[in-house]
């Protein structure tokens, strides 16, 4: 999981999450044998710049989540979390050169060297 | 944890403790600390429970040491730092119950650790309570400290752990804190404000000795122990201001790591904390030159003068000063790095 530069605008009342990456979540679960399933984006707190991208495939959201479908996909965002989210698009990046998971966080004012962690 | 009357509040505590204060040095006051056990009742002190199953888990992501091992009845101090590498605040981890924590800091601003960490706590099971207001805070510092409260308390404390004990139906929390120096016997006594007088006579009649702050600063100036908004704060990172022991390089990520191990690496650390001595004492904030090249600033500041004659300050000294017995120019007061 690594932070980009946004390329992109998305609207600040959302989250974008691509078809690539969709595709991707899509995989994983089935990898699971999951057949109700959703994409759990958060934040926590910790790494070099404070604060941590979390990905998890959950069977549904939680009470205080944010709900987004996008490709088919529901994508579940804790409300305390979507501050530090919103406008972002999530990607997926393989090949040999591949990173994975990539945030494109307009929030973020910097980012650790790895790029797994950013502060606002 | 029981939440106590606060009305009996610090101040009117430590008018009872504090020692008659004058400008020579108290030689009993500083035995007691060298070698048999000091009482020090904090005025203020930041003293915050921290409960939740993410408590512990999160504190390991956040600060400089590893956490993950301090197991219930254990304790360990680390340091919460910026994402810019600078300290934001040093406390004692006591685990004390299942998901439980106490947080004991020398900071007398609890604000400022709570909101940090509340600020970093998003998704996590974990809340924040401060009980710097309802809880006061001694500390035992001396070879005979564990003595003493062992022998006042009718209890066993190993270094590194915490323990509960009732004293007159109220819970006290022990906490031993090996981190503060190379042989430095340090605990931390934690209650409510009501048991106060009789907490401390009993540890008077354990052979304790009551000390006052400025018996208190120049011990803690003697052993170069970094102080709150003096040596440490946000104006340094961890390295410079004394705290390297504190730091855990292999633990992993956590909020400055980065900066603070290309810091190291690159041995880019620009000073250091270092005990001045002087004829005349010096006041804190004053500009250290050496042929009028900025050579540092004194942090902390004894008006006490001791035995032999000399202050003694603590500085963060520039890395190319930092040699022993290097002459420095304190505002016209000729200051020896020790």
């Amino acid at each position: 999981m690594t932070t980009m530069s946004p390329q992109r605008s998305v609207p600040i009342n959302t989250i974008e999450i691509t078809e690539k990456a969709a595709g991707k979540v899509t995989k994983f679960a089935a990898d699971k044998g999951m057949e109700k399933f959703g994409l759990k984006v958060a934040v926590k707190g910790g790494g070099c710049s404070g604060l941590t991208y979390t990905l998890d495939i959950v069977e549904g959201p939680d009470a205080d989540d944010k709900v987004i479908i996008q490709h088919e996909i529901e994508v579940y965002v804790p409300k305390k979390a979507f501050v530090f989210l919103a406008g972002t698009v999530l990607d997926f990046s393989d090949g040999l050169n591949g990173k994975g998971f990539e945030f494109a966080n307009p929030n973020a004012a910097k980012t650790c060297g790895c790029g797994t962690s950013f502060s606002v | 944890m029981p939440q106590p009357d606060a009305s009996a509040r610090h101040c009117e505590n430590h008018e009872q403790l504090q020692a008659p204060i004058s400008t020579n040095a108290d030689q009993s006051q500083l035995d007691a600390l060298e070698n048999g056990c000091g009482i020090y009742l904090w005025d203020s002190a930041t003293i915050v429970q921290h409960s939740g199953p993410d408590a512990l888990d999160l504190l390991h992501r956040l600060t400089t040491k590893g956490l993950l091992s301090v197991g219930e009845g254990q304790s360990r101090r680390t340091a919460l730092t910026s994402d810019r590498g600078r300290v934001v605040d040093v406390f004692l981890v006591a685990n004390i119950a299942e998901n439980q924590l106490l947080l004991v800091s020398d900071s007398p601003n609890s604000e400022r650790v709570v909101s940090a960490i509340d600020y970093y706590t998003i998704i996590e099971d974990a809340e924040l309570t401060d009980l710097s207001e309802s809880h006061t805070r001694i500390s035992l510092i001396g070879p005979n400290a564990r003595r003493t409260v062992e022998s006042a308390l009718n209890t066993a404390l190993e270094p590194n752990t915490v323990v509960q004990i009732d004293f007159e139906d109220a819970p006290v929390y022990v906490i031993s804190d090996t981190s503060r120096g190379p042989g430095i016997e340090w605990i931390d006594v934690i209650y409510g404000t009501a048991v106060f007088s009789r907490l401390v006579s009993a540890f008077e009649n354990a052979g304790g000795i009551a000390v006052d702050t400025h018996n208190f600063e120049l011990f803690r100036i003697c052993n170069a122990i970094p102080g709150s908004d003096r040596e440490y704060g946000e104006h340094a990172n961890p390295i410079e201001a004394g705290l390297l022991h504190l730091i855990d390089w292999d633990k992993g990520c956590y909020v400055g790591q980065e900066v603070i191990a290309r810091l190291d690496a690159y041995d880019k650390v620009q000073r250091n904390v270092k005990v001045l001595k002087s004829a005349a004492p010096l006041e804190e904030g004053t500009k250290l030159t050496s042929d009028s090249k900025p050579a540092g600033v004194v942090t902390s500041a004894s008006q006490l003068k001791p035995q032999n004659g000399e202050y003694l300050s603590l500085a963060l000294v520039r890395k190319a000063f930092l040699g022993s017995a290097t002459v420095l120019d304190a505002d016209g007061t000729t200051a020896t790095v020790s």
